[in-house]
């Protein structure tokens, strides 16, 4: 797919490298800027890097187990007809 | 504005003008429908007006608050982009059925009483399926029927539900209801109506059917008025009903897994939807103002950029023909435009701070802690990281970016252009300007939603989970696109209904034959027989009769025991 995908973007490795400064931009921010916590979480939330530990470990979670549920769900293109 | 018109009037007229008309003339009156609509609209006096009799029912046709007058504006501006996405079709069966169908949610959302209301909610059912069958391709037949059975059984039910809560003493006047108590009697029937055209999980299944296989001009249509005319209803009759809490938790969860796995980018958008109608939905089911008001602005805002991302995908379809993802690629190219559009959509619907999604999503989360939900909080958080990646990414990666699928496209006709960047338009407006929605929202809450920390957590959120993506496609662990069929709930009837199809097929009409055999045609030849030799009675005849008889018995006795 990275291979394919050189000839689509203009230059997809310099897209990925703006990603990852972007994130650690954000990241870096959690050390600097105290940020407002919602009581009822607290002290989850108020973990530094806990909103981007969520959102990179819920992304792996959710495409791990929809490999999971493509093993039990998927059948061949047609399936339903006659 | 225009005063002393009843909104719907205008769509009924246009929709019989545009099915004797052709050519400019038509454009100009599917036009100038929902135009004229919106006039009347805005011209509608506060409260009730245009009360009418109807077979002995007192209707109330228009009855207008915050809460309808906010559906029925959305449903003119969908209508108005709708109808110009689609002004290059020339199917008047497309076109008639469109306006009418808009015309039926704006009936529906400003019924006065639950007769109007279930009237408005029969013809968005019927309309809407001759928008799936307008299509032209042999497909869409089986699908528009499948359709149509769960846009009857809802109407049914909901028909059931209203004449029970009518027999036993209930007002049909809405605004005699307020909220309705689900223990009281024929109310599980009203919402099993509005659920089953809101998709609540295991009636889903039309949703994920029906959306991908109509045309590209159909689609947007369809995706705008059914499912959230019944989001409308339940946050009329529902708020704050504790059910539709986990309901909608359930809905916002399980259709993010499908949507990883889907190859048909038109299905992924489909079970995309039904995730966003889980959030208004948790957001009804929560029922604080702050919940409610979350969960309308949402509504509205998932019609702008839902409809934004059925119309690019649109627009890909009505170019290439292809709508899967193994198909697409590396359109950007060909389609610039259309792909900084869909991108728009992408950033709405992923809640990117300064575009629509942003706010109206966060206030429905809020209201979840506020009220104590913290589990479901990080559920919807999650849901939030889900709708990035299939929405927000998958979309238009697959579609215009990955490999370069070497198919011959160029920009959509420039009607579907503008019907595109008006909805992108409207989606960064309301990005950036919030207050001229929230402002006309049904509770007064003051809510804040770019403060520093918001706007970093919500970054934080959706920068990781795109790097998380971007990691997983490297390493070869995201699922690849596959031309699969994945089973769904509607596996049960689809193939269970074959079953059912046998079983009547073989033994039930094999036995029955069997024995009307016996009974009419060898039974009395043999006792006639040792008497008189007749020949026996052709054996069709009898058959032929019989079913009908039978029927009228059934019938008599029906009518009979309803009578006495």
């Amino acid at each position: 797919m990275s291979q394919d995908s050189h000839e689509a973007h203009a230059s997809p490795s310099k897209i990925h490298w703006v990603l990852v400064a972007a994130c650690a931009v954000v990241f870096a921010a959690d050390f600097f800027y105290h940020r407002h916590l919602e009581p009822a979480i607290e002290k989850i939330e108020g973990i530094p890097g806990f909103y981007p530990i969520y959102g990179f470990v819920g992304i792996a979670l959710l495409v791990l187990l929809s490999r999971g549920l493509r093993a039990v769900v998927s059948r061949e293109d047609g399936y339903y007809d006659d | 504005m225009i005063e002393g018109l009843y909104p719907v009037l205008p769509f009924i007229v246009g929709a019989l003008l545009c099915f004797v008309l052709s050519g400019i003339p038509r454009k100009i009156v599917a036009l100038a429908t929902p135009v004229i609509g919106l006039l009347a609209l805005l011209g509608l006096p506060e409260g009730t007006s245009f009360q009418i009799s109807f077979f002995g029912f007192d209707l109330i046709l228009a009855q207008v608050d915050k809460l309808s007058f906010l559906f029925a504006l959305l449903f003119h501006i969908a209508g108005i982009i709708g109808v110009i996405y689609a002004l290059h079709i020339k199917s008047r069966l497309e076109t008639s059925s469109a306006l009418l169908y808009a015309g039926s949610a704006v009936a529906t959302v400003l019924a006065g009483d639950l007769v109007t209301l279930f009237l408005g909610w029969e013809m968005l059912a019927l309309t809407s399926a001759f928008i799936v069958w307008a299509r032209e391709d042999n497909k869409v037949l089986p699908v528009g029927s499948r359709y149509l059975v769960f846009q009857v059984l809802s109407g049914l039910s909901l028909l059931a539900g209203l004449l029970i809560h009518h027999q036993s003493g209930g007002s049909l006047l809405i605004s005699d209801l307020g909220v309705l108590d689900l223990a009281s009697p024929g109310v599980p029937w009203i919402l099993l109506a509005f659920g089953i055209k809101a998709g609540f999980p295991m009636f889903h299944t039309w949703i994920v059917d029906t959306y991908p296989a109509a045309s590209a001009t159909g689609t947007v249509f369809l995706s705008a008025f059914t499912t959230k005319t019944a989001v409308y209803a339940l946050a009329r009759f529902f708020p704050g009903t504790e059910e539709l809490v986990t309901i909608g938790a359930v809905m916002t969860f399980f259709p993010i897994f499908f949507a990883v796995i889907e190859n048909d980018l038109r299905k992924v958008l489909s079970y995309s939807m039904i995730n966003q109608i889980g959030f208004m939905v948790v957001g009804i089911g929560i029922g604080t103002e702050m919940a409610v008001n979350g969960a309308v602005s949402h509504a509205f805002n998932d019609v702008l950029f839902k409809g934004l991302l059925f119309m690019s995908m649109g627009a890909v379809l009505h170019v290439t023909g292809k709508t899967r993802g193994t198909d697409l690629g590396g359109l950007w190219r060909k389609m610039p435009i259309t792909t900084v559009l869909c991108l728009v959509g992408a950033a709405s619907i992923s809640a990117v701070p300064l575009f629509s999604g942003f706010v109206s999503k966060s206030m429905i989360m809020s209201a979840a802690l506020h009220e104590g939900h913290t589990w479901l909080w990080f559920l919807l958080l999650f849901a939030s990281a889900g709708v990035l990646e299939h929405a927000g990414i998958k979309i238009p990666y697959f579609a215009f970016f990955a490999h370069d699928s070497k198919l011959e496209a160029k920009e959509p006709p420039v009607n579907m252009l503008v019907a595109m960047s008006i909805g992108a338009a409207l989606c960064i407006f309301i990005g950036c300007n919030p207050g001229w929605l929230y402002n006309m929202l049904p509770f007064t809450v003051s809510y804040e939603p770019f403060t520093t920390s918001h706007v970093l957590t919500q970054l934080q959120l959706l920068l990781f989970a795109s790097l998380s993506v971007v990691v997983l496609m490297k390493t070869g662990t995201y699922p690849p696109e596959l031309v699969r069929e994945n089973l769904d709930f509607d596996v049960f009837y689809r193939k269970g209904g074959r079953i059912l199809g046998w079983i009547v097929n073989n033994p039930i009409a094999k036995g029955t034959r069997a024995i009307s055999h016996f009974v009419l045609d060898e039974a009395p030849a043999k006792l006639l027989g040792l008497v008189q030799k007749i020949p026996a009675q052709p054996p069709v005849h009898w058959q032929m009769v019989l079913p009908g008889l039978l029927l009228l018995l059934a019938l008599l006795a029906f009518l009979l025991a309803n009578l006495f």
